[in-house]
């Protein structure tokens, strides 16, 4: 299946079509709620503009893309959705967002400052972030009725509009999740009493997007489950429907003595710690790492009939014997997430539509 | 993706090119004929900027990546991307990894938000963290996108204002937390994660074995939202 340009080169494959597939099924398993898909840290590893196209054709109606950067390089790219930038430091461009239509996560005073300032004639959109649990970003209960205040001030004078209220689940135990789900709807309440109604609430990511419906509300943020990798420890991206959307692939590129070379190491973002567990696929089979180097890996091959330029598997859809980039994460102590965000930059991406 | 963009959050690897000839002028002292180890675009510290500095310190030959072979401006005849039998090669020491060697790359993240929490609350996914006290915590805007291992959730510290301040709670994909106690950083301050050790800074070397990797693995997989600024 994976024949074509590149595929005699060590690579990285992004199947869109899987991708497509599991928008689509997130998309309508949350419907009426939007589905905004998040396409930070290039993709997820697997590539901002084409992942970005390939949602907005599937089911999602927005893009969360972090900062402001990410999202100016979609619009150079003609992507014309809304897209949703929460991630600021002082340096940001605030002005070059608002005139490129970016929508604006304010968490602190000293953004909605910064962003009022840079409002031209047009006015930011913002969705005013509270922490419900988290302690990253996020007004605190305490900060929350000063931070709408002075929004809808910014509001009356045409700097901004309140779009949004928002915040982002801890995935710790339901209790919890449930706790910051109550903390939320007090923050609405407090906001709705200071004369603030934005026509959009957003909470849910992956995680509670599939598993707890009362949190879906507007919109949910869908990403890693996107990338067909499950956001649950106990429920793998297969259990859920979802189809993986990267393969690490690689030939052989020397054999001697039954042990077999890639030229794919630790420089790929391949899992240090995981090795001494990890395996890899070859036709369909699963052999052991042996070591890695910066640029290289060994492979176990005796007894078997493996030739130089066949093809090894180090992550891929699961369905062809290989390992998953789950494996992989519970084979280095760490999730699914981390597998593909930190996937090789110095490999080829390959689009693939199966 | 965003390096050395100005346009968002800061993200620098600082290449410290002097402290780069100083390792070298030593090695070459002991071994004149060393191969440099430029491999996996010199460990993260950008090829481009340290290989014409090794050749201008005396270094003859510099082993690279397969995907490095070209370097524009570099004669191809001083890389070389096949072992040498006879020839040693140098890693870690000349990047200041490891012994007395002098640190090239400091690693350093924005503060993007500071908050006070109370005694008992969770700190970032799955609250794997709780306080004990009450605390003012600080948001670094580096995450394991970026190469900030995951494993190095609760385990590692960074210097922030003149203090070692401990990570807490799971590394997230874009940022992460710190606990600075009573002492209350302002956004915009730069976080060291790791850098010279005779300036405060703690060492690419602990981070790397609290996550279970070596150095040059640590500084090889910095991703690309990460600006070399080489000096």
């Amino acid at each position: 299946m994976s024949a074509g340009i590149g595929s005699a080169t060590a690579r990285i494959e992004i199947d869109l079509g899987a991708f497509r597939h599991n928008v689509q099924q997130l998309s309508q398993l949350v419907a009426p709620a939007r589905t905004m898909l998040a396409v930070k840290a290039n993709a997820y590893g697997h590539g901002l503009v084409p992942l970005a196209r390939a949602a907005l054709e599937s089911g999602a109606d927005s893009l969360a893309v972090l900062e402001v950067p990410t999202g100016l390089a979609l619009r150079t790219a003609g992507v014309t959705a809304p897209l949703f930038a929460w991630l600021h430091g002082v340096s940001t461009d605030f002005a070059a967002a608002i005139e490129a239509d970016i929508e604006l996560g304010v968490s602190a005073q000293w953004q909605l400052d910064a962003i009022v300032a840079a409002a031209g004639e047009k006015p930011a959109r913002v969705h005013l972030k509270v922490d419900t649990g988290l302690n990253r970003n996020g007004a605190s209960a305490a900060e929350w009725p000063g931070l709408v205040r002075s929004a809808l001030a910014a509001e009356t004078s045409g700097a901004v509009v309140v779009a949004a209220i928002w915040s982002h689940l801890a995935d710790a135990s339901p209790e919890d999740d449930a706790d910051a789900l109550a903390r939320f709807r007090e923050a609405v309440a407090v906001a709705a009493s200071l004369g603030c109604h934005p026509p959009l609430l957003h909470l849910a990511a992956s995680s509670a997007g599939i598993r707890m419906p009362e949190a879906r509300l507007d919109l949910v943020r869908f990403g890693i489950a996107a990338y067909g990798i499950s956001p649950f420890d106990d429920h793998s991206g297969r259990d859920l429907g979802l189809r993986p959307v990267m393969a690490l692939r690689a030939p052989v590129v020397s054999l001697e003595d039954g042990v077999a070379t890639i030229a794919v190491g630790s420089g790929d973002g391949v899992q240090v710690p995981a090795i001494g567990s990890a395996e890899v696929g070859i036709w369909g089979k699963r052999h052991p790492i042996l070591s890695m180097t910066i640029d290289s890996i060994t492979i176990d091959v005796a007894h078997s009939m493996v030739a130089i330029g066949d093809e090894v598997t180090l992550f891929g859809p699961g369905s062809d014997g290989a390992p998953t980039a789950e494996e992989w994460a519970a084979w280095g102590d760490t999730i699914g997430d981390e597998i593909v965000a930190r996937a090789s930059e110095r490999l080829p991406r390959v689009y693939l539509e199966t | 993706m965003n390096g050395g963009s100005t346009a968002g959050v800061r993200r620098t690897a600082h290449i410290d090119l002097s402290a780069f000839r100083h390792n070298l002028g030593a090695l070459l002292a002991e071994d004149e004929n060393f191969v440099l180890d430029a491999r996996a675009d010199a460990y993260g510290h950008g090829a481009a900027h340290l290989i014409p500095v090794a050749l201008l310190a005396g270094v003859s030959t510099i082993r690279v990546s397969a995907n490095q072979a070209s370097i524009p401006g570099i004669k191809r005849s001083f890389l070389m991307t096949v072992p040498s039998v006879r020839r040693n090669l140098v890693g870690a020491w000349a990047y200041g990894l490891e012994g007395n060697a002098t640190p090239v790359m400091t690693l350093s993240g924005e503060v993007v938000a500071v908050k006070r929490a109370s005694a008992g609350a969770g700190v970032s996914y799955g609250y794997t963290h709780r306080l004990e006290e009450d605390t003012t915590l600080a948001l670094i805007a580096l995450g394991y996108a970026d190469g900030v291992p995951r494993l190095a959730s609760n385990q590692t510290s960074v210097l922030l204002r003149g203090a070692l301040r401990p990570l807490v709670g799971r590394v997230a994909m874009d940022q992460f937390v710190v606990d600075c106690g009573s002492s209350t950083p302002t956004v915009g301050d730069e976080a060291v994660l790791f850098g010279d050790g005779g300036r405060g800074h703690p060492l690419a070397s602990d981070w790397a074995a609290r996550t279970r990797r070596s150095a040059l693995e640590l500084t090889a997989n910095l991703g690309s939202r990460v600006a070399r600024v080489a000096r």
